[in-house]
């Protein structure tokens, strides 16, 4: 298994050679061909590692070279390869390629193409060493790295104001989860002594539960920033200023991903601890909700799917909390493959409306790029829920698995559900078909994308078809990372420790054949009503904005309050503004006025003035004659041997 | 624990001293042309020294190498001592490299050339001699010359304010000295007094059974000297206005090398000399380091000038230094070292790209800038990596000396570490902010000003050649940063030994 270094280091020679030579030989578009050669090979060969694990269900440690030492600790970048990292890797990397086949599609013309696919590689790159790291620090490394290629990637048309505010704030917010994340790691190396994963799993038992409870949530704050969960959502949908294969394949795809990942990667941690898991699960929950209404009544077009992503992240960490942890990751796949379906149709669109965003301003274009539409329409329904797309084989196992758990969390999923179905639909509504409200000047130009651009689509919109009906493929790959008693890794004390930890989720029994699951669903009563629940989403969006029957707009004025709380994304955005951004630099200048000029600033320059003035008076002790200094150096001296007879 | 000395078969490091005096000399009696050249050689030898230092240098123990001792004034115990450990040796390096770039950097100098170049190289001199002396009185006087040059630099070379600047620089630091003098002189005569030996060396003063209270004395006395130098808040306000008013290679200098001194002076002094106090002091090294860190940092965003903003940054850095040292553990004292060293690169390049863009455009104030990057691709880049090594980046040498001074400041207090951790958000939202308002948001710009900016040239080759040593240096100490703790390790054994034993 030594050519899995491959799989890294490819995207970071692509990196350096574009970064190198990009303008001055590459340009257009050999640039963008060495970025796909770069994943590519790194795709094919993590399939091919990919294959070699699901045959064997083994797992492999390598370790490349030692970064740091630290007291009898080697921080080393490694590859840990076993089914979690394995999928991981491969969604990322196989999204990836098409999203860069997509992209060269979709940055053409741009005067800084090159730039572009340099930062598409190295945030490549950065991933890859976050899925692959065998430690903490490693993956703190790569966390840290998509945080930056995401900043320059937001901020890519870094001339527009509103591009360059979203950048920043993408950073700075992740950095709020990335300080608590690094707490959580110096907490971790104290109490263990070890950031190894699989050294920390089998210290696990010797460990109080309230210091792995504060590890696990600790770790998880950084998730929360990582995968914009409530309350350190807000960047996510302002990061939709970036070009919008990143949003694809950053914001959507892989990088938000990263903090379901990184729970699932320290399960065992997570298990061991009931707040921790019941944390996960509230968090979760509320952010599939409260984005989801959010989504609702929003009119951009990216930030619409944006919100939507929110959702599903929520719905992935919820799975975690209910300790469906297979559930969660397969969801997590499946997401990967339809939202990057919807950001790339979105996208597509977009280059055919010149860049409008505002779906009220659109309308009627299906007929002209039927390819987008149709592969939209089938990322809409896989994300809607409706079989047999893999949206369906993904997410409602998890909703079901929460009705037999916590009713609690089911009411809110289910209500998400509905939401879900009916923003989406809305969005599809309103772009491809309901009335023509396009400008007739765009108008003339829509036309469909060229094929680069949708291959992409059509491969993705295949996977999303078939994808889930190898549910029961990707549950069983899942269990050497993540069923208990299929761990090779773990100790028989840590075995039961996790498995008693995830006793929430014994009883749950949900098929994991998918025709099984299907027929399940089409005849059980909670099956029944949770696909009438996406119907009936689709079925009210299709009656409000494509029948006309009902003006949303008086809706909206009928529930005023709720309307204005849910458009105003329940006024996260304005509070933390207010506090953090108006305030804080408020209060900072108000600080420097008052501690540095004012106060330090005075006593210094007034110690001066001070000095002038006692200066006349210690002039007097200079006397001028070598008696006098004599006399005041033995007094000096005097002074000190004093002090020692003094203090003894 | 008593050191081992290794004489130098050759007196490399007096050579290392002189080298720039004579240079200051011969550029003295040539003409202004010949100033800059010279003084390039000079230091790429001094940097081609060190370097060599570094490279030959036996981590594998404690020892004092490349050691020379003189007899000077024996009477009074006085000699003149030099050598160096890692901790000196790196601090050299990081002076032979910042002058360097300094002097390189140094183009556009209209006025009084010869005086500035022999400021410079006088300064460079003094500089290796703080780092390398192990006599208190050879130390004190380097630490002294230090002064004038820096003195002068700032107010003939400086910009409008100078005078102010440059005052307020001088007698806040010899303010700060002086209260170091007097622990000097103290320890001095107790020595004498408890001993019956007179001797300025190093080695006898760590040697000094202090009690208990006079421990506490000397150990502030030697404190609030350092302490102005570092700067730790509440001594921080001479360092903005410096900056501000400084030269850019000025900047560079106090920011990569001067401040160093104060921390050094912690490490070196503070704690081999008085551990029961340094113990004792821990919480308040402690709460004025957080403060350093969150305050300043607040300082820096509040900022318009974009000097002064990297100049409380710098404040803000160096707190991670003193929680290190004062976390009073290996890991801790590793991490401030490597953050003085990181910070010396970090702060270089960032007082390098603000002095390029006054260059360029002629104003330091952020209303006057931004939109920068498209124009200026190659620095924009280089400008990007240094902001991201200052704020903590993974990789970059930012993060290594910081992840290690709150390692060792968590297993300590874990309150300290977490408030010191949230420098990862207000870092970064300075350090961003910087970079925001000077590169990013071209649509702001009047249609003029884009016209004017279509002109503006790219890094030339000496500012080209000034940058990327720094930026290479970021990226080796983040991405191998075993070999320099590897080498600081027995260093930081041996000033802890008293604390941790061994």
């Amino acid at each position: 298994m030594e050519y899995l270094w491959i799989i890294p280091f490819s995207p970071l020679v692509a990196f350096v050679i574009i970064g190198l030579f990009g303008y001055k030989f590459l340009r257009e578009p050999l640039a963008g061909i060495v970025a796909v050669i770069g994943v590519a090979i790194s795709a094919i060969t993590s399939v091919i590692g990919f294959m070699d694990v699901a045959k064997t269900g083994n797992y492999y440690n390598l370790k490349l070279f030692n970064w740091m030492t630290v007291g009898d600790y080697n921080i080393a970048v490694s590859i840990l390869w076993d089914p979690l990292s394995a999928l991981m890797t491969c969604v990322v990397t196989c999204v990836s390629t098409f999203i860069f086949i997509f992209a060269t599609g979709y940055m053409k013309g741009d005067e800084s193409y090159p730039r572009f696919f340099a930062y598409l590689s190295l945030f490549v790159f950065m991933m890859l060493m976050l899925t692959l790291s065998d430690n903490l620090v490693q993956l703190f490394f790569g966390w840290e790295g998509v945080g930056l290629a995401s900043y320059l990637l937001i901020g890519f048309w870094h001339y527009k104001k509103s591009a360059a505010n979203a950048a920043m704030e993408a950073f700075v917010v992740n950095r709020v989860g990335d300080w608590l994340f690094l707490l959580g790691i110096l907490l971790a190396f104290v109490t263990f002594g070890t950031l190894d994963y699989l050294e920390i799993f089998n210290k696990i038992p010797e460990v109080s539960v309230g210091i792995i409870t504060a590890i696990a949530l600790l770790l998880f704050g950084g998730a929360v920033g990582k995968s914009a969960q409530i309350p350190l959502h807000i960047w996510l949908p302002n990061a939709m200023e970036g070009p919008t294969p990143v949003s694809a394949l950053i914001h959507a795809a892989t990088m938000v991903a990263a903090g379901v990942y990184m729970v699932a990667r320290v399960m065992p941690v997570f298990a061991a601890s009931e707040v921790a898991l019941d944390t996960v699960l509230f968090v979760g929950t509320m952010s599939a909700f409260i984005a989801a209404t959010m989504g609702l009544v929003q009119n951009d077009i990216k930030r619409i799917i944006a919100y939507s992503t929110l959702s599903q992240l929520g719905y992935m960490f919820a799975a975690e909390g209910l300790g469906l942890f297979s559930e969660g990751m397969f969801h997590l796949t499946s997401h990967a493959v339809f939202k990057a379906l919807l950001f790339l149709g979105s996208g597509s669109v977009l280059i055919a409306l010149h860049h409008l965003l505002d779906v009220q301003k659109m309308g009627q274009i299906g007929r002209a790029m039927p390819i987008t539409m149709g592969t939209f329409l089938i990322g809409s329904l896989a994300l809607a829920g409706i079989p047999p797309f893999v949206g369906f084989f993904s997410k409602d196992p998890i909703i079901e698995g929460a009705f037999e758990i916590n009713t609690f969390v089911f009411m809110f999923l289910w209500a998400g559900a509905f939401l879900t179905a009916f923003y989406i639909f809305r969005l599809f509504f309103l772009t491809f078909f309901s009335t023509d409200r396009l400008d007739p000047h765009i108008r003339e130009h829509v036309h469909e994308s060229p094929p680069n651009m949708t291959i992409p689509l059509i491969v993705l919109a295949t996977a999303t078809v078939v994808l889930g009906f190898f549910r029961e493929f990707f549950i069983n790959f899942l269990k050497p990372s993540l069923d208990p008693h299929s761990m090779k890794f773990l100790s028989e004390e840590t075995k039961s420790i996790v498995w008693e930890g995830l006793a929430r989720s014994h009883h749950v029994e949900i098929d994991a054949d998918a025709f099984h699951f299907l027929g399940h669903s089409l005849t059980s009563f909670l099956g029944i009503v949770l696909l009438g629940t996406a119907l009936a989403g689709i079925f009210t969006a299709y009656v409000i904005y494509q029948l006309r029957k009902v003006d949303p707009v008086k809706v909206g004025e009928m529930f005023q309050p709720i309307y204005k709380l849910f458009y105003n994304r329940w006024y996260f955005d304005h509070i933390y503004y207010a506090i953090f951004v108006y305030g804080y630099y408020k209060f900072s200048k108000l600080l420097w006025f008052v501690g540095d000029k004012m106060i330090i600033d005075g006593v210094v320059d007034g110690s001066a003035k001070a000095s002038i003035f006692s200066g006349d008076i210690f002039r007097k002790t200079q006397l001028g004659r070598i008696s006098g200094y004599v006399l005041q150096m033995l007094i000096g001296t005097a002074i000190f041997l004093a002090l020692f007879l003094i203090i003894r | 624990m008593t050191p081992e000395f290794v004489p130098a078969g050759f007196p490399i490091l007096s050579v290392s001293i002189i080298i720039p005096v004579i240079a200051a000399a011969v550029v003295f009696a040539l003409n202004e042309k010949m100033a800059k050249p010279i003084s390039i050689i000079t230091s790429a030898i001094v940097l081609a020294i060190s370097s060599y230092l570094l490279l030959v240098y036996d981590p594998s123990g404690y020892k004092i190498q490349f050691y020379e001792k003189y007899q000077w004034i024996p009477q009074f115990g006085i000699s003149y001592e030099v050598g160096v450990d890692a901790l000196s040796l790196t601090m050299v390096w990081l002076t032979a490299l910042a002058f360097f770039v300094s002097f390189v950097w140094s183009t556009n100098i209209e006025k009084r050339i010869k005086e500035y170049f022999v400021s410079f190289l006088i300064l460079e001199a003094a500089c290796i001699g703080v780092f390398v002396a192990w006599d208190l009185v050879a130390f004190y006087v380097f630490w002294e010359v230090m002064l004038i040059p820096m003195f002068l630099i700032i107010g003939i070379w400086g910009y409008a304010e100078r005078l102010y600047a440059a005052t307020k620089f001088f007698i806040y630091t010899f303010f700060g000295s002086l209260f170091l003098l007097i622990g000097v002189i103290g320890m001095y005569i107790y020595n004498f007094y408890s001993n019956g030996v007179l001797s300025t060396s190093y080695f006898d003063l760590i040697n000094v059974k202090l009690p208990h209270n006079l421990e506490l004395i000397f150990f502030l006395l030697l404190a609030l000297g350092f302490a102005v130098k570092v700067p730790m808040w509440p001594f921080h306000t001479w360092l903005p206005a410096a900056h501000v008013q400084a030269p850019t290679a000025g900047s560079v200098i106090l920011a990569a090398v001067l401040l160093k001194m104060g921390t050094y002076g912690f490490v070196r002094f503070n704690l081999p000399w008085f551990p029961e106090a340094s113990k004792y002091f821990m919480p308040v090294m402690f709460t004025l380091g957080v403060i350093a860190i969150i305050y300043t940092a607040m300082m820096a965003i509040a900022q318009t000038h974009i000097k002064r903003l990297i100049a409380y940054s710098s404040v803000s850095h160096m707190g991670f230094v003193t929680i290190g040292t004062f976390a009073l553990n290996q890991e801790g004292v590793n991490g401030a070292i490597i953050t003085m060293i990181s910070h010396g690169l970090t702060s270089g390049a960032l007082f390098l790209a603000a002095g390029f863009i006054y260059e360029r455009l002629h104003s330091y104030e952020m209303k006057d800038l931004g939109g920068m990057a498209k124009f200026v691709p190659v620095f924009a880049t280089l400008f990007m990596i240094s902001a991201m090594a200052s704020a903590g980046l993974p990789g970059l040498s930012g993060f290594v000396g910081e992840f290690l001074a709150l390692l060792g400041t968590f297993k300590v207090s874990i309150l300290t570490a977490t408030l010191a951790g949230l420098s990862l958000i207000v870092g970064a939202a300075y350090t961003l902010w910087l970079y925001k308002r000077t590169m990013f948001e071209e649509e702001l710009l009047s249609e003029e000003k884009i016209k004017e900016y279509e002109h503006l040239k790219d890094l030339n080759k000496a500012e080209l050649w000034s940058f990327l040593p720094l930026v290479v240096f970021m990226f080796v100490i983040g991405i191998y940063p075993n070999w320099w703790i590897n080498l600081i390790n027995s260093t930081s054994q041996f000033v802890l030994h008293k604390i941790v034993g061994g």
